[in-house]
């Protein structure tokens, strides 16, 4: 009977809803209708006003005299809200996209949406191999170098000169060519690369609080490292229990391995270059030939201190299942007063600070090399964002327009001197964070120094804080606010406590410090790289977990050597050398 | 012989403790890390007890329109496509269960149903055939690749066969038609099967979040699922060094928040269980063995 009762409602409830979604389906099909006319109305007038087309289409700020429709693939972040007021905020329609048909005349209709990381990988690599593509979206470098190839994205080299703007130009400039050349093929530009800012050298954090309970002298040395952080774990500074502190924390994660990207968290990068090893990037040497670091000789004297500390304790003995997730609830608990990280770490100390005010993080520049500095490497120029127009979309400078246009607003003055109400709303979503702008801009290579030097000089009295990016000032802000609870002897908010250490104590540390930089000459991909890369890559992070653990002697580095040489390795390097040298 | 049997039982239902418990204590955590303080959440000290109790996520959970949306969508889904798979289990397992003498071609008909279930086309080509059949970003592209599931076809293919021949032959002797045979007798008698498959359906439709990813391209029309993993996977902060980007995603990675969403996205299924879980021993049972 209840049977009979349960089978009722539900057919009932999906005959309902099939005929809302009925409903739904055929409002779509007029709107598409609508849009076709709109399509056809523009090629008729188009012909009319050539030459306001051809301002259009060589100005950076010139609008379109018609409404340009796009399709894009886009980047979203499901979980942000729009504000109150704004009920059928969307990535296509928002602030933002009004900002633009207020500015440009341009409309963007989605093709994707997608979370950024796998999804929106999966969407892109769903519409290559479909051949179905938007008319914008966002590519990897790997993927950039198959739509190149294979002729299917816009040549924007006269799009660049025509339509960036002196600040974006500024902007690329600052990279010293490093970053379009990336999107440059036989000398035409073919997207609009996302820049990497310089991270800057990587600090040990300690935390400071344990060391003055245990009386302990700044570490100058690497052995003054090793001996903090055996007092750390081994005198239990936070009341933690025997054996729950944790020494040097690292991750072992797919993309985040206990070495590499530069910059980064939870990596032991300093204790390779300190001997010389640039661990996972391509260096040219002295003999002028381009090497792999990670199969260098000089790398064993780094895995060598790695599996000495591993086994005395000073690393964490799980380091090879640590998520990055699970460093932070290390720390956030105070399980763990030691890590390698950039100057960016205090958004990572957040948790931390919350539950306990009084854990104070100092960050130091070590270990050093023999002639006292930091050795630290440059990273990849630009982020796997390369924003590219698909082959026959009439208005390619549309894309480079746009950028400029967010461009003039986040990183330029224009927020302060334009007083439009789309540009009070766009800049009032952007400090809020509503919604996402889908094709923000990108910032000068050394912005995080900028950005110390801007606030420090308005907190100073010696620069307008407007005479900062609109960024910045909130930054300064938040500063400010940090800096009159201190005074008023109170508790600082947490994030501007976070703002406060990162932008002005430690990227001061940073501005301040004295490295010896390397560049290493290549970020991009190799033909034999697709086929063997992976391969090559897990042997590698094997086999120097394994030393690391202890379970293969020191030694065993040679035998691997070897290994990934024959392995492809000598291959890929070949092609790298070539491509490098072209 | 009394004390061994008592010995067997205690390992059993040790057995069966532990497995239940690896059931259910993930869910507690994700309970008590919800109503958890997020700086508790973030240190992990939350075990299956809230630590600083709040509401907080749950306040902040209402506000977000996109979830109520997500959820409505998954619901819609669920209901209409476990009516569809279910309509076309039945009228495709009657058919089947009737032997070669009564339905010549019964075998080609089993042989292509299982061919269709060991061999597809893989991601690509059917990602390709549901956008050009134009029903990607429609609900109908989460539902119609799986209108047919052939597992069920078969499992309640076996339980018609299990019913006696004498019930069919009585209704026909009454002047009953296929429709009337199938509607009034084998129906009816299947209903632990018809149950479990439901169940199966309806889960299957209601956890399923891949299908969103691929072939919703709208963040407004993502099934709850789908929802839920875009904010929840967690984002590789390594490959990251834009200062803002990083700040983005260390202030929105909610532990706390993302936990309030799944405890919600559970509660539907766990409200059908209990209607369905007494068919649920029989349907497996007897449509599973019979041949």
């Amino acid at each position: 009977m209840r049977m009979k009762r349960f089978m009722a409602l539900m057919i009932v409830s999906a005959t309902l809803l099939g005929a809302v979604s009925g409903c739904s389906s055929s409002g779509e099909t007029a709107g598409e209708t609508d849009r076709s006319a709109e399509t056809d109305a523009e090629g008729q007038s188009g012909a009319q006003g050539a030459d306001v087309w051809e301002l259009a289409a060589t100005d950076p700020y010139a609008p379109y005299p018609e409404t340009v429709n796009y399709t894009i693939g886009v980047t979203v972040d499901p979980s942000r809200t729009y504000p109150e007021d704004w009920e059928n905020g969307s990535p296509e329609h928002s602030a933002y996209t009004e900002f633009y048909m207020a500015k440009l005349n341009v409309q963007n209709t989605d093709y994707f949406e997608a979370t950024d990381g796998d999804d929106y990988r999966t969407k892109v690599s769903m519409a290559i191999s479909s051949g179905d593509l938007p008319d914008i979206m966002s590519v990897t470098h790997e993927e950039l170098v198959a739509l190149v190839e294979n002729d299917l994205v816009e040549d924007l080299t006269d799009a660049y000169n025509n339509c960036a703007s002196d600040l974006m130009k500024e902007i690329y400039d600052s990279y010293e060519g490093r970053s379009l050349e990336m999107a440059t093929f036989d000398g035409r530009l073919y997207a609009m690369p996302t820049t990497n800012i310089s991270g800057g050298p990587e600090f040990l954090w300690l935390r400071k609080d344990w060391m003055d309970k245990l009386g302990l002298e700044e570490p100058k040395t690497l052995e003054d490292v090793e001996a903090i952080v055996t007092a750390f774990v081994e005198q239990d500074p936070g009341n933690n229990g025997v054996g729950k502190t944790v020494g040097i924390p690292l991750c072992t994660t797919e993309s985040n391995f206990l070495y590499g990207s530069y910059s980064s968290a939870y990596k032991m990068n300093n204790v390779f270059t300190m001997y010389g090893a640039c661990p996972e990037q391509w260096i040219e040497t002295a003999g002028g030939n381009v090497e792999y670091g990670s199969v260098q000789p000089e790398m064993k004297e780094g895995l060598a201190v790695l599996a000495d500390w591993y086994q005395k304790g000073l690393i964490d003995k799980e380091f090879s299942t640590r998520k990055y997730s699970e460093v932070t609830s290390l720390i956030t608990d105070g399980r763990c007063g030691s890590v390698f990280a950039g100057w960016w770490l205090p958004y990572d100390l957040g948790g931390c600070y919350e539950l306990n005010p009084d854990a104070e993080w100092v960050s130091y520049l070590l270990p050093t090399s023999e002639n006292g500095k930091v050795t630290a490497w440059t990273g990849n120029p630009n982020q796997e964002v390369y924003f590219v127009v698909k082959k026959g979309f009439e208005h390619p400078e549309l894309l480079v327009k746009i950028k400029s246009l967010t461009l003039d607003y986040n990183q330029g003055d224009a927020a302060y001197t334009d007083d439009s109400a789309e540009a009070a709303a766009y800049m009032e979503w952007v400090n809020h964070g509503y919604g996402i702008e889908f094709i923000g801009g990108f910032d000068w290579y050394d912005a995080v120094a900028r950005s110390y030097t801007h606030i420090k000089e308005a907190i100073d009295g010696t620069r307008d804080p407007q005479n900062m990016t609109a960024y910045e000032n909130s930054l300064y802000e938040s500063c400010q606010a940090y800096l009159a609870s201190v005074e008023a002897g109170e508790q600082p908010d947490k994030q501007n406590w976070i703002d406060y250490n990162c932008r002005m104590v430690a990227a001061k540390q940073m501005l301040e410090a004295d490295t010896n930089t390397v560049n290493p000459v290549f970020f991009g991909q190799t033909e034999s790289m697709g086929m063997m890369w992976e391969t090559l890559r897990t042997l590698e992070r094997k086999t120097i977990m394994q030393i690391v653990t202890g379970e293969l002697p020191l030694e065993a580095f040679d035998t691997f050597v070897e290994e990934w040489k024959e392995a492809g390795g000598d291959i890929i390097t070949a092609e790298v050398n070539e491509q490098v040298n072209q | 012989m009394k004390k061994k049997i008592k010995m067997m039982d205690i390992v059993i239902y040790l057995v069966v403790i532990l497995l239940a418990l690896a059931c259910l204590l993930p869910l507690l955590n994700m309970l008590a890390i919800s109503f958890s303080s997020s700086a508790a959440a973030t240190a992990g000290r939350v075990g299956i007890i809230p630590v600083d109790f709040t509401w907080n996520s749950y306040a902040k959970l209402l506000k977000e329109s996109q979830y109520w949306r997500s959820l409505l969508i998954s619901i819609e889904r669920t209901v209409l496509g476990t009516l569809i798979n279910i309509v076309l289990v039945i009228i495709m397992a009657y058919p089947l269960s009737k032997s070669i003498r009564e339905f010549h071609a019964q075998k080609i008909y089993m042989r292509v149903v299982l061919f269709a279930m060991l061999f597809n086309g893989g991601m690509i080509p059917t990602y390709l055939v549901v956008n050009k059949l134009r029903l990607c970003d429609t609900l109908w592209a989460l539902i119609l690749p799986s209108a047919v599931g052939v597992g069920n076809i078969i499992l309640l293919m076996n339980f018609f066969r299990s019913v006696p021949k004498e019930l069919e032959e009585a209704a026909e002797i009454d002047g009953a038609n296929p429709f009337q045979v199938l509607w009034n007798v084998f129906i009816p008698i299947s209903k632990p099967c018809i149950a479990t498959i439901i169940l199966f359906c309806a889960v299957g439709h209601w956890n399923d979040y891949f299908s969103g990813i691929l072939y919703i391209s709208k963040v407004r029309n993502y099934p709850l699922q789908t929802y839920i993993q875009s904010v929840t996977a967690s984002f590789d902060i390594s490959r990251v060094t834009d200062p803002k980007k990083i700040q983005e995603y260390l202030t929105i990675s909610e532990k706390t928040l993302n936990a309030a969403k799944i405890v919600v996205s559970t509660l539907p299924l766990m409200v059908i269980y209990p209607f369905v879980t007494k068919y649920f021993k029989d349907g497996i049972v007897v449509g599973a063995v019979k041949e």
